[in-house]
């Protein structure tokens, strides 16, 4: 019975002599991992572009909308795109952005999997090559993309497809993991907990199961490129 | 699985005589801890940083019950539903139970040691419900009828031209000899099963306890993939995953990656809070987080409790000199190398597992090696000193002799010496085979020896000792 499993495992625990009475208590500041030494918008910058180069990810600065628009159709072109999963436009910063996807004449899915059509959205997304969204924030150390779910900002499109192409703003690169941890206990953690899902996304899917030999691509992305747009 | 901890020498003696796994596993074992060194060396922080890490773990056992009464209120507030299982049979039953309720018939599920200690494929099948495994090197496994010999590179005991034969085999595969071919035929094999299963199955890193975030990671998107598209998810979760908060968790995240893979993040570190909520286009519309304790309540009110802080990432498995001859098959059991020598007698039962403790040099890498700084030697040494009280009056009798020659190198080697040679002619006058060839099935030993032998596998001394070996082997090698 589920009710007195509970009770029997809680009851254990509570009785056994507490184990680590002597643990360190919580520290007042804790260490980050990684360290930026100076966290001006271009060190963040510069650092994020090392790093998701070194993890066989790409970046792409730009200026402005219009420039941050061609960016996006000459990735998608490259890619010979004729279907992308996307997240809502709303949440993708670039202005024009889903004219201009219609007007090169890409289909746009924007996958709803709780509805009756499930099978044939699933089986369409299947199909595309491009998955397109923006990201909460992106972390200068490790090179990380880091995602919430909410409406319009669904997961598969960062998944799914072969190649996963984010938009974000210069100014959402935060320093390190640590920042970004920071920022969500200043908004407080009800955020994390109405949202179904979060994700750091770091560089390409990889494997080294045979032999340990680096491949890109097993079950997601192979290839993930990052625009960043200048504030 | 099966427990064959009882075996282990008998399996170690035969890992030891196959070439290629000495290869595979020299070959993956020296290439993650090589990695491993380089980016902790990057850290000036890095002692400070364990012991951050440490503390977490350690406050997290400190407050257990608390902690999992909290993430239980925060899943359940986020519309998740949790279950408590005593041990593997109840959490089997579970998931059985979920699946009859839901009509699940098929799963796909990301890489879990969870799952593989309460054997739940098995329990699954039994049911006639379909799971497949989408790690690539889980699927292997699978795929091989396998098990995995690493806790987070579980083929690291086959090479490419195992995966390639055994892929033409039984896949249909054209022939290649090339990796990346080799993973986009899986790649397409396994797209459809995401897409038809109708629920994913996981395990957790690590349980956020503070947001009721259960959190895993993977390399190579499966696990996002699986929990992402399926209109069900469970996640089976050891009691010990617990972390109190979002800082800890952060400390413990990098530490994770950096000593068993030696990235500086996992490519998708995934957390789940719930099920998907109104709005949010995707993810599952039920969440069921299974947590289970399956010996683990025993091992806290022990004097064990620290076992319980290990974040599983490989590294004492990477560095151990005993591991990296044998591989991880050889302990008999879910977790090999220096932590599973622990853990699989405080999980089975000692005198089920008797010889591991004694797999050791106890040279003191792994502790070193390990991101929370787990005393791992001294747990080893306590638990061959417990084996004294468990077994018979003459156990205890050849325990002290056995304690009295660890004492001292020179009297252990002299004494290993001499049962090697005592052994091999009591082999011999019993009619066994030469030396090379005695294994311990053959090593059937006169009384008093003999009626402690025939319902036990008796730890034989090997047949060339740990110190010959390793006179003949430091050379070129880091000491
Ligand atoms: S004992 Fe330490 S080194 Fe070994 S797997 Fe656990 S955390 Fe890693």
């Amino acid at each position: 019975m589920t009710a007195s499993s509970r009770e029997n495992i809680l009851g254990k625990l509570r009785a056994a002599r507490r184990p680590f009475p002597d643990a360190p208590p919580r520290p007042l500041s804790y260490l980050t991992v990684t360290v930026q030494q100076d966290e001006t918008p271009e060190a963040l910058l510069a650092r994020f572009r090392t790093e998701i180069t070194s993890l066989k990810g790409e970046s792409f600065v730009v200026e402005g909308d219009e420039a941050a628009r061609d960016q996006v159709m000459a990735l998608l072109e490259a890619h010979q795109t004729r279907r992308i999963v996307a997240w809502d436009f709303a949440h993708i910063p670039v202005a024009g952005l889903e004219a201009a996807i219609k007007a090169a004449d890409i289909e746009i899915i924007q996958p709803e999997t709780h509805d009756e059509f499930r099978a044939e959205t699933l089986a369409a997304a299947e199909g595309a090559q491009v998955g397109l969204t923006g990201a909460d924030a992106a972390t200068a150390t490790t090179g990380t993309l880091c995602f919430t779910t909410g409406p319009g900002r669904g997961r598969i499109s960062t998944i799914l497809p072969p190649v996963h192409i984010a938009v974000i703003r210069q100014s959402q690169i935060v320093p390190h993991l640590e920042a970004w941890v920071a920022g969500l206990r200043t908004d407080g953690l009800d955020a994390i907990r109405q949202r179904a899902n979060f994700c750091f996304i770091t560089g390409p899917s990889r494997t080294g199961d045979i032999e340990m030999e680096l491949i890109l691509g097993v079950h997601g992305p192979g290839q993930v490129q990052v625009i960043i747009k200048r504030d | 699985m099966d427990l064959k901890a009882n075996q282990f020498d008998h399996s170690a003696v035969i890992a030891l005589k196959d070439i290629q796994l000495k290869k595979a596993v020299g070959h993956a074992t020296n290439l993650a801890d090589g990695r491993r060194r380089a980016v902790m060396a990057e850290l000036p922080q890095a002692q400070a940083l364990r012991q951050q890490g440490r503390g977490a773990k350690l406050r997290a056992l400190h407050d257990l019950p608390e902690l999992l009464e909290k993430m239980e209120r925060n899943v359940t507030a986020a519309g998740g539903h949790v279950l408590w299982a005593m041990d593997a049979a109840e959490a089997n039953r579970h998931i059985i139970d979920i699946c009859k309720r839901h009509n699940l018939k098929r799963g796909i599920k990301s890489k879990s040691m969870a799952t593989e200690e309460i054997a739940m494929l098995d329990a699954l099948a039994a049911e006639g419900i379909e799971m497949l495994e989408s790690d690539l090197g889980e699927y292997i496994v699978q795929v091989a009828d396998d098990h995995p010999s690493h806790i987070v590179m579980p083929v690291m005991h086959m090479n490419k031209g195992q995966v390639r034969d055994l892929f033409m085999d039984r896949l249909a595969m054209p022939y290649t000899d090339d990796a990346g071919e080799m993973t986009a035929f899986i790649r397409r094999h396994l797209r459809s099963k995401y897409i038809e299963a109708d629920f994913g199955m996981s395990g957790g890193n690590f349980m956020i306890a503070e947001t009721g975030t259960v959190v895993i990671v993977t390399n190579e998107g499966n696990g996002r993939l699986s929990t992402s598209i399926p209109r069900v998810h469970i996640a089976v979760v050891g009691i010990e995953k617990i972390v109190p908060t979002w800082e800890d968790f952060a400390t413990l995240i990098q530490l994770l990656p950096r000593s068993g893979t030696g990235q500086r993040l996992t490519v998708y570190v995934n957390g789940f809070t719930g099920p998907a909520r109104p709005g949010e286009p995707d993810g599952p519309e039920e969440f069921y987080l299974v947590l289970v304790d399956n010996g683990r309540s025993d091992i806290y009110a022990g004097e064990y409790a620290e076992a319980l802080a290990c974040i599983r990432c490989g590294a004492c498995q990477n560095v151990c000199p005993v591991y990296k001859q044998v591989g991880g098959h050889a302990y008999g059991w879910v977790y090999g190398g220096p932590i599973g020598s622990i853990v699989t007698p405080l999980l089975n039962g000692i005198e089920n597992a008797a010889p591991l403790p004694f797999a050791s040099s106890l040279c003191g890498a792994c502790k070193e090696a390990c991101p929370v700084d787990i005393n791992i030697p001294d747990m080893l040494l306590r638990l061959r000193h417990d084996l004294q009280s468990v077994q018979d009056p003459f156990w205890q009798m050849s325990m002290k002799a056995f304690g009295f020659a660890f004492s001292s190198p020179l009297l252990f080697e002299l004494g290993g010496k001499a049962a090697s040679l005592a052994s091999r002619a009591a082999a011999t006058l019993l009619g066994g085979e030469q030396g090379e060839n005695l294994s311990a099935e053959d090593l059937n030993l006169p009384y008093p020896l003999g009626g402690w032998t025939q319902n036990r596998d008796f730890p034989p001394f090997a047949e060339r000792s740990f110190h010959d070996w390793w006179r003949d082997n430091r050379d070129g090698r880091p000491s």
